[in-house]
């Protein structure tokens, strides 16, 4: 089994209505599927980084690369776990959670995106609230840190009902133009007084932990 | 798909007794990490030049997993090595990858490889090299390939030699903290013309696999 030797794929994490995972070739695929099939309004860029604005065949590849390039650049000072998001046994999207110097910091950062059919449908906040749990309940995480474009409501939504306060704010330049990204952290006792998420994590054992920099020779 | 959002996934090269692909799921990579986990080379001699086989056999296995996401993680149309992983009697053995940068400028390739020690002596690293050099030359149109053997690696340096390659000059690599003499291997078009031997047959080479090797019509016209 491929996670004999690749420990991190053994983490899964349950909702009432989700499953998380890291993703095998078939997973891929379909968040391919995802990607190429449309992830938001085109008139509206998201993401820092403007990977949807390559045809959808490109988005379809990049997302697949994007991914590898998450697993085989983990250690245990800084990791990316790429989780896709499984709704109705069927891939929706995917959310990451990363970390570096977890041991030290107890920090964790975490982005996603859903393909456009499925938003709309509390999946976004459910799957935040997911890798949430993972990280303050499996992980012992202080905090939890975001980001949403100035105008990317449902993404600012999902952070305010989750408990994330505002955390000031930084420009980027996308397209030739400056852009507001606002910046949101959450902290452990915020996180405690909003969770309505039941969460179960399977497959978080020691291996894993050290993995993720947490083992006890770490 | 993959194949569809990764075409080189549709590529097959076939000899007599070996199917060179790609992995189509993480049972068959895992079971070729447990290939290499079994041993690849006497542990006396380091043939690589990144020494992954020196931890154990969990650690090898783990490499392995890493490579193909490395491979796939990295591909550039301009800058790509082919994962090929090698079946034998319908099992993973080993790897066989084919690199090229500039590929439709440079039109050369590089070859690297390994195979579980249960298979070696039985002339199926040379089947394996024989067919990823069918691809580069009867079908990609390449004007060389390349490879290197660390001095003392016999079976590689046979393969190359059998297969028509000449000397190229040496490097001087450190590996493990011993300097280490590279055999460096050329061989062209006409010499690998005069040395085949192996009949390969070559399924899933369109258009899309062109693309990812930077050989599509978008980049001719360019």
């Amino acid at each position: 089994m491929l996670t004999d030797y690749l420990p991190i794929y053994r983490i899964r994490l349950r909702t009432e209505r989700l499953e998380l995972r890291l993703p095998d070739l078939g997973d891929l695929v379909a968040l391919a599927d995802q990607a190429a099939a449309g992830v938001h309004d085109p008139d509206f860029m998201p993401f820092p980084t403007p990977w949807t604005e390559a045809e959808p065949v490109e988005r379809g590849r990049a997302t697949i690369q994007w991914q590898m390039r998450a697993i085989m650049n983990a250690t245990p000072e800084d990791w990316t776990l790429p989780f896709v998001t499984v709704f109705d046994g069927q891939v929706v999207g995917m959310q990451e959670v990363a970390a570096k110097d977890f041991k030290v910091k107890r920090e964790g950062a975490t982005g996603s995106w859903l393909g456009l059919a499925h938003h709309g449908k509390g999946v976004g906040t459910e799957m935040r609230a997911a890798v949430l749990d993972f990280l303050f309940n499996g992980l012992g995480a202080d905090y939890a840190v975001s980001a949403s474009f100035d105008g990317n409501e449902p993404s600012a939504g999902v952070s305010r009902k989750l408990g994330y306060r505002a955390d000031g704010i930084e420009h980027h330049v996308l397209r030739n133009e400056r852009r507001v990204d606002r910046r949101w952290r959450l902290t452990r006792e915020d996180w405690e007084a909003h969770r309505r998420h039941e969460v179960a994590i399977e497959g978080l054992d020691e291996d894993v932990l050290r993995a993720l920099g947490l083992g006890p020779d770490a | 798909m993959l194949a569809d959002h990764l075409p080189v996934h549709r590529l097959r090269l076939r000899t007599e007794r070996l199917e060179l692909r790609l992995p189509e799921s993480f049972d068959e990579l895992a079971a070729l990490a447990d290939a290499a986990a079994a041993g690849v080379h006497d542990p006396d001699f380091m043939p690589f030049g990144v020494p992954w086989t020196e931890g154990g056999p969990e650690a090898v296995a783990r490499s392995v997993a890493l490579w193909y996401h490395r491979a796939i993680g990295r591909w550039d149309a301009q800058d790509w090595g082919f994962p090929f992983v090698v079946f034998h009697e319908g099992k993973p053995i080993g790897v066989q990858v084919l690199r090229g940068t500039r590929f439709a400028v440079t039109r050369e390739v590089s070859t690297g490889s390994w195979i579980g020690l249960a298979f070696q002596g039985r002339g199926l690293g040379k089947e394996m090299r024989a067919a990823v050099l069918h691809l580069a030359f009867a079908e990609l149109d390449a004007e060389y390939a390349t490879s290197g053997s660390y001095d003392g690696n016999g079976a590689s340096a046979g393969v190359s030699r059998r297969l028509g390659y000449r000397e190229d000059g040496i490097q001087h690599p450190v590996v493990q903290d011993v300097r280490r003499t590279e055999q460096r291997w050329r061989l062209d078009r006409e010499a690998w013309e005069a040395h085949r031997r192996h009949e390969v047959a070559v399924e899933g080479l369109d258009r899309d696999v062109l693309d990812m090797l930077g050989l599509g019509v978008s980049e001719s016209d360019a």
